[in-house]
């Protein structure tokens, strides 16, 4: 069973990534093409920059659901000491378990926002899409956070081992 | 007063039981929305889509990819080797390279531990077969890493503008000088403590040949703070100029990186972001909030009742700053304390930018200051030693960098001077 929990959120971080990557590439296409576009032709992109913070917000949430794959999150440290050694572990369970149920709780009112925005009839800016088409990246990484947690409580050995040198957001 | 206790108690609770920032910015809004607010949980959700369908938060992606490809291609590598052919003849020069390879290579990737870990990679083993204590190498290079945040272009700068509304390129002018500032204090301080390390000859034929394979890279800073400062270009295309610039040069001139290289830093972009735009999105959702319900002004006036003088202000603020750079990263500090802390500061008519500035320069000395300095736990795990040793040899640099925060502090016009 643990092997096959890992197998599936092994392949999902895949599709993150290859998702994510792909909309890191239209982003910095978009806003280069429409520079280039201005500079040169005398006309850029029309709405580049509109679809291309939608691009960053979709790659974002799913950077999100890779964050906790890889176990990046920013996380202040300086109460884990209160916890004695030997219950250390007990207490990285407890806390996957709180942040299944936190991301769980997520996943339920942002799926009720997406729904608001859907009954309103919202469309994107420029692009024309409706908008709830492009809410849908929330509750899916917060889903994918909370499962990933909830596999990390019930499988401890499945949780990723924090690398500091890696955790730094860029300052 | 009870509410304030319960979410005091929450914050502790969620920090106790280990959880991620983000998990607990977004239960303490929760909080503060359902005690304080309207009891509806989806407009957090809304405030915080609002807060990130923003264009001027591009930046910060594009910025990072384009340090990230710049990291794993070979531009610090060349940097590294102009720096040392032209530093070489100076008793101590290896000291100096690495400090200027430190400021350079920040007004490239705009991040502090990656700047850090690029420089330090090549020019710690070097340093130490040098001659150099280790305690300085270390001390060196970790502080030399926190130059990244505050030599243009910074994420924690745009940071600080987008949350306070402020324009980005005045923050970027404003950071110039300080960020020299503070690379030539360093590099002083290294030539008086490394002044009998024996020097090497120049020779012009060395420097010239790191300048030609070194040369692309290092117009890098050049093209990138010159587009910005003469206003060919905003932040955010700046940065997808940067990347763009970064592929050509690494693909095309170096010829160090494919398209695997590309798809493999997009995904570690991904990841970082994943870890800091959630948070982006719920501190400025936040900041929303506190805002309709005034709560900035609100304590402003209180301050103002309080504290007498602007001098004084500053003091205090410049405490508050570095005792929270100990425990909390610089990201999340700047995030929940700038809407706070910069209504005050207006009170005392302390102008935005150089209360922006002196923010940054705070919490870069944070990333030093034990226990959370992140640079100290970066340079210990990558440099395989005592956190001790770390912090022994960055102390030196922590006086001084507090000596120029003063000078920061108290003087506007070394922020100010380069702001139109």
């Amino acid at each position: 069973m643990k092997e096959s929990v890992r197998w599936i959120f092994d392949k999902l971080f895949v599709l993150e990534a290859a998702a994510a990557t792909i909309a890191y590439a239209v982003v910095g296409g978009l806003l280069l093409l429409d520079i280039i576009g201005r500079e040169f032709f005398g006309t850029g992109i029309y709405g580049a920059q509109k679809y291309a913070v939608y691009a960053a917000i979709l790659a974002a949430f799913l950077g999100l659901a890779m964050a906790t794959a890889k176990g990046q999150h920013l996380r202040a440290e300086a109460m884990d000491a209160m916890v004695p050694q030997r219950w250390s572990q007990v207490a990285d369970r407890f806390g996957y378990f709180l942040s299944f149920v936190l991301f769980a709780g997520l996943v339920w009112v942002s799926f009720q926002f997406m729904l608001d925005t859907r009954q309103l009839g919202m469309r994107a800016a420029v692009i024309g899409l409706p908008l709830w088409l492009l809410q849908i990246v929330l509750p899916y990484a917060f889903g994918s956070s909370a499962l990933r947690n909830l596999a990390y409580a019930i499988y401890p050995t499945l949780a990723p081992q924090r690398q500091i040198e890696d955790t730094e957001a860029p300052r | 007063m009870t509410a304030a206790f319960g979410l005091g108690l929450l914050v502790l609770a969620l920090l106790a039981s280990r959880q991620p920032i983000v998990l607990l910015l977004i239960a303490a809004s929760s909080y503060i929305h359902l005690v304080w607010g309207d009891g509806d949980l989806t407009y957090l959700i809304d405030d915080m889509w609002t807060a990130i369908s923003h264009e001027s938060l591009l930046a910060i992606p594009m910025f990072i990819l384009a340090g990230a490809l710049m990291t794993r291609g070979s531009i610090a590598r060349r940097l590294i080797t102009i720096m040392r052919a032209a530093t070489q003849w100076l008793p101590g020069g290896l000291a100096v390279a690495c400090i200027l390879s430190c400021a350079i290579f920040a007004a490239i990737s705009g991040a502090s531990a990656v700047t850090m870990l690029a420089v330090g990679s090549v020019m710690y083993p070097a340093l130490i077969a040098d001659g150099y204590k280790k305690g300085f190498a270390l001390g060196a290079i970790a502080s030399g890493g926190t130059l990244g945040i505050i030599i243009p272009p910074s994420i924690p700068m745009v940071l600080f503008a987008i949350v306070t509304e402020k324009s980005i390129v005045d923050m970027f002018v404003a950071g110039l000088v300080p960020g020299i500032l503070l690379a030539l204090v360093m590099c002083g301080y290294a030539l008086i403590v490394n002044r009998n390390i024996a020097a090497k000859p120049f020779s012009l034929a060395e420097l010239g040949a790191a300048l030609r394979q070194g040369i692309w890279a290092l117009m890098l800073p050049v093209v990138l703070l010159g587009g910005i400062y003469t206003g060919y270009f905003s932040a955010t295309e700046a940065a997808a100029v940067a990347v763009g610039y970064a592929l050509l040069v690494e693909i095309f001139i170096h010829r160090e990186l494919g398209p695997k290289d590309f798809a493999q830093t997009a995904q570690e972009t991904a990841v970082l972001l994943g870890s800091l735009f959630p948070i982006v999105a719920v501190a400025l959702s936040l900041n929303l909030l506190l805002t309709a319900e005034r709560v900035p002004q609100e304590l402003a006036a209180w301050v103002a009742g309080v504290v007498e003088s602007r001098i004084t202000f500053l003091l205090f603020v410049n405490l508050l700053l570095l005792a929270v750079g100990c425990f909390v990263d610089t990201m999340s500090a700047l995030l929940v304390l700038a809407p706070i802390l910069l209504p005050m500061a207006e009170v005392f008519g302390i102008d935005p930018i150089h209360f922006g500035i002196i923010m940054v320069v705070n919490l870069e000395i944070g990333m030093l200051t034990p226990p959370m300095g992140l640079n100290l736990i970066v340079a210990m795990t990558a440099f395989k030693t005592g956190f001790g040793t770390v912090i022994r040899g960055s102390a030196p640099f922590i006086l001084l960098m507090i000596g120029v925060l003063m000078l920061v502090t108290y003087l506007p016009a070394i922020s100010l001077s380069l702001v139109r």
